[in-house]
């Protein structure tokens, strides 16, 4: 289980059909049509080395004022967390990791957002 | 004051600000060339007295400060009390950076109090210190007078474009109503006030009474109530021009330069004129007016004495002369004022518009472009019925839509003026920066692009411009020894070209050697030795704008990301150069990117948009062929390469493509397969999210009538 910090975070939609972009590297999975806005669909599965299906929900985010979105499996809810909760992440975590904390017996990794969007906007520039 | 003003009011503040600091920025290297030009000298007055105005307002006392002591400055500069040097102008650029940085800061934090002014307020005092003997006077004091109503009239901020019409008639009775402009004093208040503020005379007023009693006129206290119109201030004109016509106007309360901000629509006037029944005359002449009344007034009343009327009527006979005389010279200036009152007006007419944020226009924009798109979803579907009174109304409909959206790509349009004029003043900052002189002309300024594309420009030719100051202009030894002048010249001409603007920005520097740039190619690995062999000069030096590319003595770096950003406008870049010659940067940029004719194709099931500005024509594949390991194909009697596009976009490309669109690349037709070929559309152009920008071949993506993203793509940049 994942979370991400509802600060990036605008809304969750499903996106029933997406554009594929050639040229582009695994992490994008497309392009579509959010209210007339041009929003990427980024699989960041690819980045964190999970496995998963695909799922027509995707999370839309902020990230330098323009929207993102990330597919997603499901949204399970909003937590609070309080700053003493988050443990700092395991070292083999891997490093889009920001801190793990612990609710009803589940581990929920905090995800770096920024650094994981950096990464893709890197991949796509040396591309 | 001193409390955070409203926000509301500041950012109003602030945009006006901006608009000063942008006419300081254009007009300050006008006088650093030219320091005797009273007409900048007494804009930049202008401007400044008017941010002192502002900000004081809104507390914003610094700023205030600031622009009140470089407005002293000038206004000894313009009343010959000071000689403007070098050093001033320097020092006037620097209060023009403060201002500016108070700005943001104003910005950030809606208060100036934590800028620090004190030392450049200290510059500005010492310069202020050293005041120079007045040099003669030119014209009479009343001439310089007279000109000094006319010049604050034609600039002077609530100008409705009416007074200028007005101003026609009357300036030849100016000379009687410039006292408008001196009373200060005066605002609404009641009746007896308004007798005793109207008849407490300054000096001036004085003076004007005095003649006039010696030209046997006598005084009235005329009080006119305009009906409430916008046309009010027009008619107050008109009723100061009439009733100037008959005598003289002493004083008028409220004062010319106020009554745009009564609310009264009352005014009270004494004038001297010859009779009151001609006075009743012209009253009905005057138009708007609700109700009029005119009540003579005794001298006494004005503080008058006898003994000063016989001391003046003597004085008259030569006084004539001298008003016959100033108004000689009058018509002479006014002559020549006409011509800045013409600007002035155009100017004003600007004024006139209405101000509309940038970003409901953006978001008009965007409407208009999703309206384009109901459009074609509607004729989609009507066409599938056989209804013709709704094809009647739909090709209507579809008429209308197109003169919208137009005139709204009209409304963003923006003249080039905008980047150019702020590009002397960085080419001066440049100059010291690299030791080099360096001249800067423009030719085009008037031609406009869309606003975002103007600002997208801004940059990348900011940078080109430094960058050809820093390697390409040589310093002025250098250049002497070449025999060249030594100051060096940037050129920057913009011509249009259909959808098109061309900008070539051209300095007669150094030059790029072709040779040497593909030598430096090879060295640092960009291109391997085979491919520059072939290249010819043109190509070879566009290697310059490789992403690592510079000369051994870092010259020519940076070049890539200007090529970049006008690639990102869907435009080009071209490099000329002749070594010592010229240097030559052309860039073809679309006037607007926003809506795109384009030839829809489909790779699988895939539409994908490709413009057509860059397409030759479609045909379909019978004659194919190959010639060694290259495919080609038969176009009218030649050969042709042609290329797999779902192959060259990295989509399996398997199936045998029954199309091809021809497009050109560097003057050779090219033949890409499609699988089938669906025809030409309007498209909204919407740029793809920043992270998937530097995607190769594409140049943005559009919305099709069923709500599906389609890509558009840069077929050129996709051919080996």
């Amino acid at each position: 289980m994942w979370g991400i910090d509802l600060k990036y975070v605008r809304e969750v939609v499903r996106v029933k059909q997406y554009t594929i972009v050639p040229t582009t590297t695994e992490y994008v999975l497309g392009v579509f049509n959010l209210r007339g806005q041009i929003v990427p669909l980024l699989d960041i599965s690819k980045i964190l080395n999970v496995k998963r299906e695909s799922s027509e929900t995707a999370i839309i985010l902020n990230y330098n004022e323009e929207a993102v979105g990330f597919s997603v499996d499901n949204v399970v809810g909003v937590i609070s967390v309080s700053d003493n909760e988050m443990l700092p992440p395991p070292t083999e975590a891997g490093d889009y990791v920001k801190g793990v904390l612990r609710r009803d017996g589940e581990l929920i990794s905090i995800l770096d957002t920024e650094r994981v969007l950096e990464t893709i906007e890197q991949a796509e520039i040396t591309q | 004051m001193g409390e955070t003003p409203d926000k509301e009011y500041l950012e109003l503040f602030l945009e006006e600000a901006r608009d000063y600091i942008d006419s300081l920025n254009e007009l300050l290297p006008k006088l650093e060339k030219n320091m005797e030009n009273l007409e900048v000298i007494n804009e930049i007055f202008r401007l400044m007295h008017s941010l002192k105005g502002n900000a004081g307002m809104l507390g914003l006392e610094n700023i205030s400060k600031l622009a009140h002591k470089a407005e002293d400055l000038l206004a000894m500069v313009r009343d010959r009390r000071l000689k403007l040097t070098k050093e001033h102008v320097k020092l006037l650029f620097r209060v023009l950076d403060k201002l500016n940085e108070m700005l943001s800061l104003v910005e950030e934090k809606a208060t100036d109090k934590e800028a620090d002014i004190s030392e450049i307020l200290e510059e500005l005092e010492r310069a202020l210190a050293i005041e120079e003997k007045s040099e003669a006077p030119v014209s009479t004091e009343k001439a310089k007078e007279a000109l000094e109503f006319l010049r604050k009239l034609a600039l002077s901020e609530e100008k409705p474009k009416e007074v200028f019409e007005a101003l026609e008639n009357v300036s030849k009775s100016f000379d009687k109503v410039s006292e408008h402009e001196v009373s200060k004093e005066s605002k609404n208040v009641e009746d007896e006030d308004v007798d005793k503020e109207l008849f407490k005379l300054s000096d001036v007023e004085r003076e004007k009474a005095l003649d006039a009693l010696a030209r046997g006129l006598q005084f009235y206290k005329i009080t006119l109530k305009f009906k409430e119109t916008p046309m009010f201030v027009l008619r107050y004109f008109v009723a100061l021009q009439k009733i100037g016509e008959l005598g003289e106007i002493i004083k008028t309360i409220p004062s010319g330069s106020e009554v745009s901000q009564t609310k009264t629509y009352r005014v009270a006037i004494l004038a001297a004129v010859r009779k009151l029944d001609e006075l009743d005359e012209v009253a009905k002449e005057i138009p708007d007016l609700e109700s009029y009344d005119a009540r003579k007034v005794e001298i006494e009343a004005l503080g008058i004495r006898e003994d000063e009327i016989s001391r003046k009527a003597e004085s008259t006979t030569d006084k004539l002369a001298e008003i016959e005389n100033l108004l000689k010279k009058v018509e002479e200036k006014e002559a020549k004022t006409k011509s800045l009152l013409a600007e002035e007006q155009q100017q004003s007419q600007k004024l006139g518009e209405v101000r509309v944020n940038v970003k409901s226009l953006d978001t008009l924009f965007n409407l208009v472009g999703e309206l384009v798109l109901v459009k074609s979803r509607l004729a989609a579907i009507i066409s599938k019925y056989d209804i013709p009174n709704i094809k009647e109304t739909l090709a209507t409909f579809e008429r209308l839509v197109s003169e919208l959206q137009d005139e709204v790509m009209r409304m963003r349009l923006v003249p080039l003026q905008y980047v150019f004029r702020n590009i002397p003043r960085y080419v001066s900052k440049l100059s010291e920066k690299y030791g080099k002189e360096v001249d800067v002309y423009f030719e085009g300024s008037e031609i406009s692009l869309d606003r975002k594309v103007l600002e997208d420009l801004a940059e990348p030719l900011f940078k080109l411009i430094e960058i050809l100051v820093r390697d390409d202009i040589e310093k002025a030894e250098e250049r002497s020894r070449k025999g060249k002048p030594g100051v060096g010249t940037i050129r920057l001409v913009a011509t249009r070209e259909g959808n098109h603007v061309i900008l070539t920005v051209e300095s007669d520097g150094r030059g790029i050697d072709a040779e040497e740039v593909k030598k430096r190619a090879v060295e640092l690995g960009l291109v391997p030795a085979t491919t520059v062999e072939k290249m010819g000069k043109e190509e070879a030096l566009m290697l310059t704008t490789l992403p690592g590319f510079s000369l051994r003595n870092g010259a020519w770096s940076g070049l890539d990301s200007i090529k970049k950003a006008v690639e990102a406008l869907g435009g080009t870049l071209e490099i000329y150069s002749k070594v010592d010659v010229e240097t030559k940067f052309l860039f073809k940029i679309p006037v607007s990117m926003a809506t795109l004719r384009a030839l829809l194709v489909k790779l699988g099931t895939t539409p994908y948009a490709i413009p057509v500005t860059s397409v030759i024509t479609t045909i379909k594949l019978t004659d194919r062929g190959s010639v060694g390991q290259a495919d080609v194909v038969k176009y009218q009697g030649k050969i042709l390469p042609i290329y797999d596009l779902a192959y060259l976009l990295g989509i399996d490309g398997a199936s045998d493509k029954k199309y091809a669109v021809i497009v050109e690349k560097r003057g050779k037709l090219v033949a890409l397969a499609v699988d089938e070929i669906l025809g030409q559309e309007d498209i909204v152009v919407k740029p793809l999210s920043r992270i998937l920008a530097r995607a190769k071949g594409l140049a943005g993506a559009t919305i099709l009538g069923d709500g599906r993203v389609c890509l558009i793509l840069d077929p050129l940049s996709l051919i080996p």
